[in-house]
Parts: C-alpha cells; structure tokens; sequence
C-alpha cells in the first residue's frame, strides 16, 4: 500500500497548505464570522449589539413571566452566575438580542429577535456562538444534521424542556432530555422525530434499544451517536462502526489468528445495529444470511427441510461458532 | 476467575429467590438499604414540612421552590422522590424467558425508582442522584453534580442481565474454564452400540437439571470534566464493563454419508453452556482549546479486555478414550475424549487523536481531525488438540497435544489503525452552504504470519496439512477505506431547499476477494416548507459499486460474488414530513424506499428491498393531557440465488436454487397522559403491538440431478411470526403534599412461532428429517417461546 501512503502525504500536505493560507489571508480580513441576517458575534456580547440597548431579563419577566421561571431553572438560566460566561451572558438578551426597542414599542415583535421565522441556520448560529467553544459542539459545521437544514432548535427547547418537567416521574426516561433541554420528553423521542422507522426497533425480536421495567430506555441514541457530527460516518463517535461497537463487546475486537473479514470490516455486514426481526440483531435468518457470501458446499441446508441440524437452534453457528474470529490453532474454519 | 459454584449459580435448578438474590450486586444493597434508612426521616419530614400548593410532584409540573427561593445552597433546595411498593409477577407459558430476556423483575418489595436533586435559582450548581431496583439484579444509578462552567462529576452503574433461556438442560457441570460429565457417562456411551445410543441418552435427560443460561453486565463508569480557564477544559473517563455468567455454545462437527439419491448427513455436536467472565476496562482523557474561532483537542483512550477463561477444556459425552478417524475422508468425526475451545483472547487497544478548526474568511470553517490507533493480542494459544490418539500425518517429533510444540506461543497480533478526516465548510453567501470532506480509515494488520504443520480437524479426530492444497497460515487482511463527500445547499427562499452530494467511497483489501471496490454516489435532498406548519423532506441516492479483480480463491465457487464485495446498484428514496396541524396537533411520518440490484449473472446475494412507511400523532387536548399514537409497516426481501455443490462435476448447473426472504412488521402503538381532579390524579396508559412475519420460499429453477436431490432439491418453510403486545396502565393519586399511592398494572402476551425452535429439546434425534443422523447431536435447548406476563404494582410515591 505504498501509492496509498503516498497519497495519503499528499492530501496531508495540501490541506495543510490551503489551511495556512487561507489562515494568513484571514489576518487581512476584517471580520471574521460573516453575520447571518444580520446578527452579528462579535462586540463582547453574546447577542452583540450596542450594549446601552440592553434592558436585563428582569424587565423581560414583566411581560413573559412563565417563560422566566421554566428558564431560571435551566442551564442558560444560570449562565449569568457562572463563572466562564457571567461576563458575556445578557440573560435573555443573549438570544434574543437588545431589547430596549422592543419595550419602548410596547412589545413590538419585529424589534426582537424571535426564532420561529428564522432560517435555520440563523438560529444554529446564534447557539454556536457560544456553543463552538465547548468541545461537543465544535464539529457541528459541515456536519450531517447541518447540512440537512436542521437547526439546534429542532431537537432543544431552550426555555424549558418537557424531559425537566418529567424527571422526577421518571427519572431515567429523562434523563438526556432533562440535562440536553431536549424537544422531547426523553432522547430516543427526540430523534424519532425524523428517524421514526428507528423507533419500531424497541419492540423487535432482537434489540438494542432496551428499556427498563418501568419503561424508560436503557439504550439511548447518544450512546453511539454525536448528533452535533462526528468523525464518523453515521454521525457514529467514533471513526468506525466497528470501533463503536468494540466499546461495548471488545471480546470481538481481536485480532484474532483466524479473522473473519466481514466481521473484521463491518458489522453492519450482519447485523443491523438497532434492532432486527431475526436473533442476535442479525440482517437476515442464518443459514439465509451465511449463504450470502458462502455456497452451500456439502452442507445440507435447502434440502435439509426446517428441522434439519443445520437449519434448526443456531444453524451454522452450531458448529461454526466463532464467526468473529478464533484464536484457536485449528480454529481455521471458524469452529473452536 | 469465577470460582466453581458460580458457573453452577448460573446453571440453576430452579428460579429460586436464594438463588436469584446470588447476583445482587453490593452497590445496590447498599443504595437500597440507604433509601430504606432514610424513609422514616422522609417521611417525618413530611409534617415539618411547610405546606405547599398541592401541585402533583408527578410529571407535568414541578413543585415550586419559593419557600426556600432566596437561598441558592444546594443543601437549602433538596427535593427528594421516592417510589417504593410491592409488585406481583405472574408469567406462564412453555418457555417464557423473553419476558426477562433483558431485566429481571422482582417479586414483592422494590424500590421502583428515587430521585435526589437539587438545582437551586441563581446558582450555578446542581446535584442529582437517580436509581431504580436497587438491590435487585437488575439496577441503576446515576450520579451527577457539578458547576456550571466550572466542573461537572458523573457516576453511573447499569446492572443488566442478559436471559438466554430457563428450561435448557445439560449433561455437563464445572466451571473455571473446565466442564465435565461423569466418566461412567461416557465409559456408558462409548461402549454402546449405535442403535442404542438414543435410549441410553434420552434416559440421561429424563433426570438432567432444569437449568437458567444467563449472563449480566455490569456497566460502572466516572466522568469528570473540568472549565480550566474559558477557553480550556479536561475531561477524564473510566469505564468498567463486566459481563458473566454463561452463555450457549455450539461445538460440532459432521460427517457425510452417501445415499444412491445424494449426501445425507451424521451430524455431531455438543452444545454447551460457556463460563463467561469478561472485564472490560476503558480509560479515556481528552483536553481541549477551543476559542471562538479557532480550537483543538487532544484524545487518549486506552481499553483493555481481560478473559477470565481464555479456553473452555470440554468432556466428549460419548467418548471415555481419544481415537483417530479411520481415514482423510468424512468419516468418523468427533472422536476426542476431551476437547479444547479458544474463548476470546484477551486484547488492548490505544487511542490518540487530534483535531482542530479553524475559521476561515466568507463564514468558512475547515477542521481536521487525526488518529491512530494500536490493538494488541497476545493471549496464550491452546494446543491444537487434546486428542492423543491423532497420528497420520502429524509431522515427526510434534506433539500436538502441547502448546510448547506450536509455531508460535501467542499470535503477537498487532493492528494499527490510522485515520484521518478533513473538513471544509462554508457558507460565503447567506443562501449557500458548501461542505467538502475527505475521510479515511487504514486498517493495517502487522501480526506476522505464522505458517502452522496442520491442524486437528473432522472435529478433532484427524490432522489436516493443508485445505484443497492451501497451506495452514494466517492471512493479514489488511483494508482501507477512503471517502470524499462534496455537497451544496441552496436556499433558495424560505420554502424550499435542495441540496446536492456527491460521494466516492473506495475500499482496498488484502487477502479478499476484491481488491479494490468503488463507488460514486449521487444525491439530492428538497426540503419544502410551504408554510411553516409544514415540513416536507424528499431525498433520493443513486449509488453504482464496481470491483476491481474479483479472485474467488480456491475454496469457493467461481460464480459467487460476495455482497460485501460484489457490484451493486443502489437506489435509495425517503420522504419526511411533519405537520403542526394546530399548536396541538401535530402528524409525521416517513416513506422509504431502498433497492440494491447485484449482477444476477452470479451467485450469492442477488438483491435487496427495502420499504417502509411511518405515521405519528401528536394531540395535546389540553394542556395537562396528550394522546400520541404511531404506526409503521416496513417489508424487507433478501434474494439468494445458489447451487448445491455435487460429486461430478462439482457444480452442476441443475442444482442450482434461488432461496427468497422477506419480512413483514407492522408496529402500532398508542397512548395517553393525563393529569386530572387538579392535577392531583396522574393516568398513564400506553399499548404496543408489534407483529413480524418472516416467509422463505426456495425454487429449483432445473432439475436437480438424481443424485443431489436430498441437498438441492427445494423445500417449502413455514413462516415465522412473532407477535408482542405490551399493555402498561399506571395511576396514582397524590393524597397529600408529600405522598401520594399508585397502581401500576402491566399485560404482555408475546408469541413466537419460529421453525428453527419449535421442534428442539436437548436431544433432538426424533425430530431431525428422515437419512439425517444425529445419534451424537446434543442441544441445550436454550430457547425462548411464547409467554403471557401479568405484572402488578402498589407503590407508595414520598416527595419533599
């Protein structure tokens, strides 16, 4: 693989390149961070604007009451008192913008900013402003939900969160969304918004999406995802599925003396990750599945009728047993 | 390692409660036995405690703080919610395992869940502490304080079982990586003739324990982050995953016997119940710098996999002395007295990762993100057999039976991983976004080839030098994988949006069958958004893989293409659409569509569809009330097309057969919670059904030849079905301020129909097609059927 190596040095290079030139051209550029519609990131402020236009959150809470005190008792409701941002924070000015014209003119909506009319990239920026610095949102530009058109808002509530309220119901089923400020009373709900084929998963012959006795996940999305983007394909966190799973069962991490090479390139080659109609999360019934890529040879499987040995309890892995990999000296054919 | 009563916990007799309580795990004593302390000051406070608005402490509302509003200390703003209560469990059915496949339910007291928190107005500290069953086998807590901005600390265990199957039955008992049966068993069987072999097994089940095939995962991890300065933070996590118990394993081999109208089959295997004791170990650190707009971060993860049993040393059942198979051929397999099994070896892996951004000019971000990655394995190899009696063949001066006499001690196994992702994103013009990417993933396996003498196979009964003339060597099956994806949005006013990608993916491997695949992917996505109720997202991919140098290699058919490696064109549709028919109605729902077309030229694979559809609803009456309901219909069809292979010529042409899968699910599910009588009554009811059909049909497109038609002539299947249905209805009422009752009752009939399990018992002779021997062919019968679960609840809620 030396051509690949020397590609992979190239492409290296090139980017390195175009990086610091582009970086050394930014030094000559004025503004960095092209305002959306107008909003600009810069000037000390959240927010930004002229920071005499501000009028504080209490003068907000005169008019918007439950919204004041479902927000007090949330994260951005307490940014102000922390130490890293009480500087920056405008309370609901941060989002929202300068308020004072807006309460001059009696309520005038135009002279805010609401985010209900808003693209959705106007209102992703206005979270990234201060999201981009925490180290699970950095990747969010160029990632897949970004690209896609979606905005922070189509998953997070950020006066209050459905999942907040629901905690101490169910503490486990809202978890995620009690401390993420998520849309929906927990994780998995959330993202079943889009992905709503995902949620039939729960109820399959096979899963991994379990649930506890009281009904609330065990699994959530985030477990192997990063909705924010990822290096990973499949907004996955890590750089493979593989790996992923490998987090979890590292007994099928190897490497062993007799690889299997599907199971050592992919999972997802046999198995579908949230939940199948088949054992073992399996794609498709063993010998069915097996058959894919392997003749039947002297095996006696299509005539074998349903209750033949190699159709019946685990088919070829009853004897075929270590289809990840053996470690066995005379395991070459995947049996002990 | 598991001592031997351990295993034997595992292989119980009975479901006892001794027995289950065997497996609680200390933390959760502990917890359970602290709540229980702490009810009757709970409960005492309940007086002290000043009145409140009489608000439910369910969901929908919290209870206000203002009473103690103008302190900001945690302790001031403690809230505590406990549920307590006893439950009845009433489970009937042949095999109801799945019932509990993946949580165990106790019967009479439970702590169903508690909550500890506080989170005071004003202050930038919170504390939480959530668990549920504790002291039972199947527990969780989570433990979370922090600062915001400053430092966030989390606990967390997760105690879950995993049920294979109550009912199984086995021959064998021990543990610590050994099991045996009594050698007056095997000296028994070994000297009976074989026409008698099935009643003198069948008595030995006849008195063979019940037993439970179990296993349980505990997950224990710690996260710390820390705020160092704004602009640079630490995280630290540990995460420790155990798993054990014991899970099923097949052992087998077969022998083939000729007929005048083609092979029938003897088939040997010992299938048996496999200690598991695993321990996971991960370590991860990870610093980052991140300004507004540049950053980067820094990643450590160091995982380590420890095998408590290594190799699992079995008795052959029907064996009491070792013998060689009577010759190279398919014939007398099976004939050890004692076997030896590779578990999963021990193994390590090693992380470093970077990765950095930087903002660039005409709102341009570009990102780069590297790492590397080093697995380690070297675990002790086993020998290649425990069967002395193996001589023809076996190279002068080895010993096969000892470890010492193999090539290399341990597989030194050494595969590094390096990966690298580039990212630019920008968005010069309000109505544009462009994203390009380059990522790739290089496998490169450096474990040396060992060249192996042979090995022991036909079930350990004969030593092998080669296969079809391969010599017996590992391969290095190193890979890569290269992907660029390119996409364009435009905007282009508020109601619509198209997007453009593009996509090459580009994988080399080594010691496959292809070099070198391919793939250029097209595809376009419009969202339409006509009003902004309305949310249409359409999108559809045309993908087209090409192999390069296809090698069947010697082992396979000519004609197969595997599918991980074969050409492949793919067509992929799906629509998303969500309408907010009003502030409280909202419907969504999804159609997909997806095909992939093999050459049909070959064998193997030869096509794949998928479709499926959803619908959602959303109905919130009032605000204390939502009903939602969703349903979803999905089909799937595998299309094999194979061959049976023949004596001569090998692969006949008329023996082939084409095999169909498709599956059917329909999911429906419904619910509705409500708050009533001031809120101080809470109703919670949901219903689930989830039915799944699986049907396979086989055809002969020719004519099988005469003397193949016991393995290529095509057979009809039976459908599999299985059906869940799930009932859960939970009321309570909050008679005081701080305590309230609730009933919870929970119905699950579940009913499985699955050919491949219908017909097992532990020693399946009788039910096997008529030619097929399995005299020597021993199941556990580890299963799981139909059920119908009743599970009843009274719970007392305290909240202060």
């Amino acid at each position: 693989m030396a051509s690949t190596n020397k590609l992979k040095m190239v492409l290296l290079a090139l980017f390195s390149l175009a990086v610091f030139g582009w970086a050394i051209s930014s030094t000559l550029s004025p503004a960095l961070g092209v305002s959306v519609e107008g909003e600009s990131a810069t000037l000390g402020t959240i927010a930004g604007g002229n920071l005499d236009d501000y009028v504080g959150s209490e003068t907000c809470k005169a008019c918007h009451e439950d919204q004041f005190k479902n927000f007090a008792n949330t994260v951005h409701g307490k940014v102000a008192e922390t130490k890293r941002w009480k500087d920056q924070a405008q309370g609901c000015e941060s989002c929202h913008g300068p308020g004072k014209e807006h309460v001059d003119r009696a309520g005038d909506k135009t002279k805010i900013i609401t985010f209900k009319n808003r693209s959705a990239k106007a209102n992703s920026q206005t979270c990234i402003a201060c999201h981009s610095q925490t180290s699970t949102h950095a990747t969010w530009r160029g990632s897949k939900h970004e690209s896609a058109g979606l905005s922070c808002l189509d998953c997070h509530s950020v006066h209050h969160s459905p999942g907040a309220k629901a905690s101490e119901f169910a503490p486990f089923a809202n978890l995620e969304a009690e401390t993420k400020l998520l849309k929906k009373r927990t994780e998995n709900e959330t993202c079943y918004q889009c992905h709503s084929d995902v949620r039939k998963s729960e109820y399959q012959r096979s899963t991994h999406l379990f649930k506890n006795e009281n009904r609330e996940s065990k699994m959530t999305c985030s477990a192997c995802h990063d909705a924010h983007g990822s290096v990973g394909e499949k907004l996955l966190k890590t750089a493979s599925l593989n790996d992923t799973c490998y987090t979890c069962h590292a007994e099928k991490r190897g490497p062993f003396l007799w690889e299997h090479a599907p199971a050592r390139e992919n999972c997802a080659n046999c198995h579908k990750s949230h939940g199948s109609n088949h054992a073992s999360l399996l794609k498709a019934r063993a010998p069915m599945l097996c058959q894919s890529c392997h003749m039947q040879g002297r095996h006696q499987t299509v005539a074998g009728k349903p209750n033949s040995a190699f159709m019946n309890n685990r088919n070829c892995l009853n004897c075929h047993a270590q289809v990840h990999g053996s470690n066995h000296p005379s395991g070459i054919n995947l049996q002990r | 390692m598991i001592p031997h009563w351990a295993l034997l916990g595992f292989i119980e007799v009975s479901m006892s409660k001794h027995i289950r309580n065997k497996f609680n795990c200390g933390i959760g004593r502990l917890l359970g036995l602290t709540a229980i302390l702490f009810l009757p000051t709970l409960v005492g406070a309940q007086e002290a405690a000043p009145a409140g608005n009489g608000l439910p402490t369910g969901a929908g509302q919290e209870k206000p703080q203002d009473d103690k509003a103008e302190s900001k200390k945690l302790v001031d703003n403690f809230r505590f919610n406990f549920e307590l209560g006893g439950q009845l469990v009433d489970v009937s059915g042949e095999r109801p395992s799945k019932f509990e496949e993946f949580g165990r339910i106790r019967e009479g007291f439970t702590v169903r869940r508690f909550r500890i928190a506080s989170n005071p107005s004003g202050s930038p500290d919170f504390f939480r502490v959530i668990g549920r069953g504790a002291g039972e086998i199947d527990q969780q807590y989570f433990v979370d304080v922090g600062r915001y901005g400053t430092f966030r600390t989390t606990f967390q265990y997760d105690g879950m079982p995993h049920l294979f199957s109550e009912g199984a039955r086995t021959l064998y008992t021990g543990g610590n990586g050994v099991i045996t049966v009594p050698d007056s068993v095997r000296t028994t069987l070994q000297n009976t003739p074989d026409a008698s072999i099935p009643a003198v097994v069948q008595g030995l089940y006849d008195t063979a324990p019940s037993i439970r095939i179990q296993t349980k995962r505990h997950t224990t991890s710690f996260d710390q982050t820390v705020q160092l300065t704004k602009d640079w933070s630490l995280r630290f996590n540990w995460m420790r995953i155990q798993r054990n118990g014991a899970a099923p394993l097949g052992i087998g081999s077969y022998e083939r016997i000729g007929t005048s109208s083609g092979d029938t089959f003897r088939v040997h295997s010992l299938e048996v119940p496999n200690e598991v004791d695993f321990v996971t170990d991960q370590v991860t650190f990870g610093t980052s710098f991140l300004r507004r707009n540049w950053g980067i971060s820094f990643d450590y993860i160091y995982s380590n996999f420890k095998n408590g049993n290594p190799s699992l040393t079995f008795d052959n059942v029907f064996r009491i002395t070792d013998l060689q198979a009577t010759s190279s051929g398919n014939f007398d397999r099976q004939k050890f007295a004692r076997g030896i099994f590779a578990n999963a070896p021990g193994n390590s892996s090693q992380s470093f990762a970077i990765s950095a951004f930087v903002d660039l000019p005409y709102n341009t971000r570009a990102a780069a993100a590297l790492g590397w990655s080093f697995g380690r394995q070297d675990e002790q190899f086993v020998p290649y057999t425990l069967n002395s009696a193996i001589v023809t063949g076996v190279p002068a001066g080895l010993n096969i039976t000892s470890a010492s006499s193999l090539p290399k001690q341990n597989l030194d196994g050494q595969v590094d991983v390096f990966t690298q992702e580039y990212v630019i994103a920008s968005s010069p013009w309000k109505a544009w976004s462009f994203n390009a990417r380059f990522r790739r993933y290089d496998n490169q396996v450096k474990t040396e080839e060992i060249l192996f003498p042979g090995y022991a196979g036909y079930g350990e009964s004969y030593w092998r030098s080669n296969i079809s003339g391969v010599l017996i060597a590992n391969d290095q099956k190193s890979f890569n994988k290269s992907n660029v994806i390119t996409e364009a949005a435009w905007d282009i006013n508020k109601a619509f949006r198209v997007k453009f990608e593009y996509e090459w993916e580009g994988w080399e491997r080594h010691h496959r069958q292809a070099e070198r695949t391919n793939e250029h992917s097209f595809s376009t996505q419009v969202t339409f958004k006509p009003v902004s109720q309305f949310t249409n997202r359409v999108s559809y991919k045309y993908s087209d893989k090409k192999p390069e140098n296809y090698y069947s290699g010697l082992l396979e058919y000519s004609g197969l293409r595997m599918f991980d490696q074969a050409g492949r064109k793919r067509n992929d549709f799906d629509w998303q659409w969500q309408w907010a028919i009003q502030p409280k109605v909202g419907l969504s729902g999804t159609v997909g569509y997806l095909d992939d077309d093999y050459d049909e030229n070959f064998f193997g694979l030869v096509k794949y569809t998928q479709w499926y559809g959803t619908v959602d609803l959303m109905y919130m009456p009032k605000d204390n009330m939502t009903v939602y309901a969703t349903y979803s219909h999905e089909k799937y069809k595998n299309s094999l097309k194979t061959i049976a292979k023949s004596g001569s010529p090998t692969w006949s042409l008329n023996n082939a057969w084409n095999r169909d899968e498709r599956d059917i699910l329909d999911n429906f599910g419904v619910g509705v919670t409500t708050y009533a009588m001031k809120d101080k009554l809470l109703l919670d009811l949901n219903y689930v059904y989830s039915n799944a059909n699986t049907r396979t049909t086989t055809v002969n497109p020719g004519v099988p030849n005469a003397n193949t038609v016991l393995s290529a002539t095509a057979h009809p299947f039976p459908d599999v079905k299985s059906r869940l249905q799930e009932f859960d209805s939970d009321v309570s009422y909050q008679f005081g301020t701080n305590w309230g009752l609730g009933v919870r009752y929970k119905y699950q009939p579940y009913t499985l129909d699955d050919f491949a399990l219908n017909s097992l018992s532990p020693y399946p002779i009788n039910d096997l097609p008529a030619g097929q021997d399995g005299r020597r062919f021993l199941l556990l019968d580890s299963r799981y059927s139909s059920h119908k679960a009743h599970l009843f609840t009274v719970y007392i809620r305290i909240d202060r």
